[in-house]
């Protein structure tokens, strides 16, 4: 589903270039939830943007389906990106003036998904934000805001969902149940790439990579429960 | 999920920016409209006192027409009742004189004896006043020939002769003393004679008694010498042309009838004829008066025409003046809107650039940013416009000088069509820089 080639990625800083990702390859199939760690600064955050179309790399390349996503346009780009995946952040970033209903179909504003009210209708019943859907974000819960966020990712049913510490600003109680919903995608063959602090969070992924000055140091798959997990080395 | 409904639920969220910005508009509109509104109702005001000038004049022009007609008719009337009491001049001329040379050419051939003009005055004649005996020849000078263009009219005269049974009257015509000579206009201009000086005429000095001034008539191009001087050169002593009887007064209805009965009587063949009648000189009255009415009626016309033109003049340089004055206040209320609309239209912006990443993460493209802010600018427009419109032609009615307030399609339809297209230039650039913007720098920040 997401294969990241040799990917490197430097920013400009006030005295040299601050490399951000050095060589980071990593693929999440079908099915797959990898979780990605690292302390602050490791270059998380960038190497998310990067997969999803956003942060155009400095060297290697982004597959997603199978197609390199910086070789096309940056409006083919956009309209595959609102085909084919999802975001989800930790700060939710919902569209302040739109109520829940509304941030939720948003997400159809760059593309055309059928009887997306119905759907949105059903997919907030399911995350149990029906009876908010008239409400803004800010008369919503943290917890309510961060579902919010998931449903618009969802909508659209994207074949790869990008998570940003979704659960930073969560409580245990939401915090399981955002990973609940991210598990249920997997479970319906989806494939998640997380970028998380949190160890519950981690614990839910299959794999798991290390991140440090912008390089795996490590990666572990793990084959079974999350509370009996077994590390593979990686390169 | 449309931008339309974006943009909606956006500005129902920050009214503020909204608010101001369409105020600006308004006002910006507003004020173009209250020209355009000054404007119509001047000259709303101007067609009115054109309308006023033109009646005015119009009832004064009737007035001096009926005026003038009224006093012409008088003046005919007038003329005709004087002249009825006036006397009339006729001339008594040989039966044998060619009476259409005589009076169109001014020569006479044929004599009457000087006696008849003595019989007239002996005779108890109560129809004539005035007896003047002459002779007449029409011309060349002989020795001013090369000077002068044309014949001269040469008379001799011996003065009035006076009446034996009547009291003397004051005379209309002095002699000329023998020797002496009276000189037209026309022959003494070009000749440069001055009183005192010596012509010679027919071989004969004289010297000239009187210069006459102008007179308009064919007494410019004649000379007066005495009429027994005149005899002399003529060779027809005893002898005169013609007896002008001049203000002759008779009773009845044809006076001319009259006369010619009391003459014959006296003079035998002899012609009488009427030097100018009466009706030739009431017809000059009636044409001079006639000439003066429509002088009178041309000058009330010119200034009628005047006092409209001034009206005219006048609105039209306070028009200018309105106009010109209203184009350099639009234009700088025009530039500071697009400014302030621009300035607003980028603090709207940087306070949505979050948003704008978020958009553009889930996939909106660039072109449907620009348009996000765009359309905002045109919607600013239209209730900006449709809000300027209103308070522009309110306030424009109240302050121009017609009065009254009148739907002015034309200028709405402007205002409304090209007021969205301005506000979308305005707010071009920052639509412009919110497109442009980087969603993983925002991202990433935010």
């Amino acid at each position: 589903m997401l294969e990241i080639h040799h990917l490197r990625k430097c920013y400009a800083g006030p005295q040299r270039e601050i490399v951000a990702l050095d060589d980071v390859s990593l693929t999440v199939k079908a099915g797959e939830f990898c979780a990605v760690q690292g302390p602050s600064g490791c270059g998380k955050t960038t190497l998310l943007l990067s997969a999803g179309g956003l942060l155009q790399p400095d060297q290697g390349e982004v597959l997603i389906n199978g197609e390199d996503v910086y070789a096309f346009s940056p409006d083919k780009r956009a309209a595959f990106r609102a085909a084919n995946v999802g975001f989800v952040f930790q700060q939710f970033h919902l569209v302040p003036y739109l109520n829940v209903l509304e941030n939720v179909l948003a997400s159809t504003l760059p593309l055309a998904v059928p009887d997306a009210e119905q759907r949105a209708m059903r997919l907030l019943e399911r995350l149990g934000l029906a009876d908010r859907r008239e409400h803004v974000p800010a008369e919503l819960s943290t917890g309510e805001r961060q579902r919010t966020a998931l449903a618009r990712a969802l909508l659209h049913e994207p074949k790869l969902l990008l998570a940003d510490e979704p659960t930073g600003n969560l409580d245990a109680d939401n915090a399981a149940a955002v990973l609940g919903y991210l598990r249920e995608f997997v479970d319906h063959g989806g494939a998640v790439l997380l970028v998380t602090h949190d160890p519950r969070a981690a614990a839910e992924a299959g794999t798991i990579i290390h991140l440090r000055n912008g390089r795996i140091v490590d990666s572990a798959t793990i084959s079974s429960t999350p509370s009996s997990p077994q590390t593979s080395e990686s390169g | 999920m449309s931008i339309w409904r974006l943009v909606t639920r956006e500005i129902r969220y920050r009214p503020a920016n909204f608010c101001l910005a369409v105020l600006s508009v308004s006002i910006a509109v507003g004020c173009v409209v209250a020209q355009v509104a000054i404007l119509h109702s001047h000259d709303r005001r101007t067609e009115e006192l054109v309308a006023a000038a033109v009646e005015r004049t119009e009832k004064e022009k009737e007035r001096v027409e009926k005026e003038t007609a009224e006093k012409v008719k008088k003046y005919e009337d007038a003329v005709r009742k004087n002249m009825r009491n006036l006397g009339f001049n006729v001339l008594v001329l040989s039966e044998k004189e060619d009476v259409h040379r005589a009076v169109v050419e001014h020569t006479f051939t044929a004599f009457i004896p000087e006696e008849y003009v003595d019989k007239l005055a002996n005779s108890k004649i109560a129809t004539i006043n005035h007896l003047l005996p002459m002779i007449q020849r029409k011309m060349d000078w002989p020795e001013m020939k090369d000077r002068l263009s044309s014949p001269v009219i040469v008379v001799g005269i011996r003065g009035e002769v006076p009446f034996k049974y009547k009291n003397p009257k004051k005379p209309l015509l002095q002699r000329v003393p023998p020797g002496k000579m009276v000189v037209g206009y026309r022959i003494h201009t070009p000749l440069k004679l001055a009183e005192g000086d010596t012509v010679t005429f027919m071989g004969r000095p004289f010297t000239v008694h009187k210069l006459n001034p102008p007179t308009d008539v064919h007494d410019d191009g004649t000379i007066w010498i005495n009429l027994e001087d005149a005899q002399q050169l003529f060779g027809c002593d005893g002898k005169i042309n013609a007896i002008q009887a001049l203000e002759c007064n008779c009773a009845s209805v044809d006076r001319l009838a009259e006369i010619r009965e009391e003459i014959a009587a006296l003079l035998p063949n002899t012609q009488v004829l009427e030097l100018r009648s009466k009706a030739l000189a009431r017809a000059e009255a009636r044409k001079m008066a006639k000439k003066t009415g429509e002088e009178r009626l041309r000058d009330v016309s010119l200034w009628a025409e005047n006092q409209v033109q001034q009206v005219k003049d006048l609105r039209q340089a306070q028009r200018d003046e309105k106009r010109e004055v209203g184009f350099w206040l639009g234009v700088c209320i025009l530039l500071g809107c697009i400014s302030w609309l621009a300035i607003l239209t980028f603090a709207n912006v940087r306070e949505r650039s979050l948003e704008i990443g978020i958009l553009r993460a889930l996939g909106v493209r660039t072109a449907d940013v620009f348009w996000l802010f765009l359309g905002k600018a045109a919607l600013i427009g239209l209730v900006g416009s449709l809000l300027g419109f209103i308070v522009g032609t309110l306030v424009g009615n109240a302050i121009g000088e017609g009065g009254g307030s009148r739907l002015d399609t034309v200028t709405l339809l402007s205002v409304v069509l090209a007021t969205p297209v301005i506000c979308c230039v305005a707010g071009w650039l920052p639509a412009r820089f919110a497109a442009r913007q980087d969603p993983a720098v925002i991202l990433r920040e935010g």
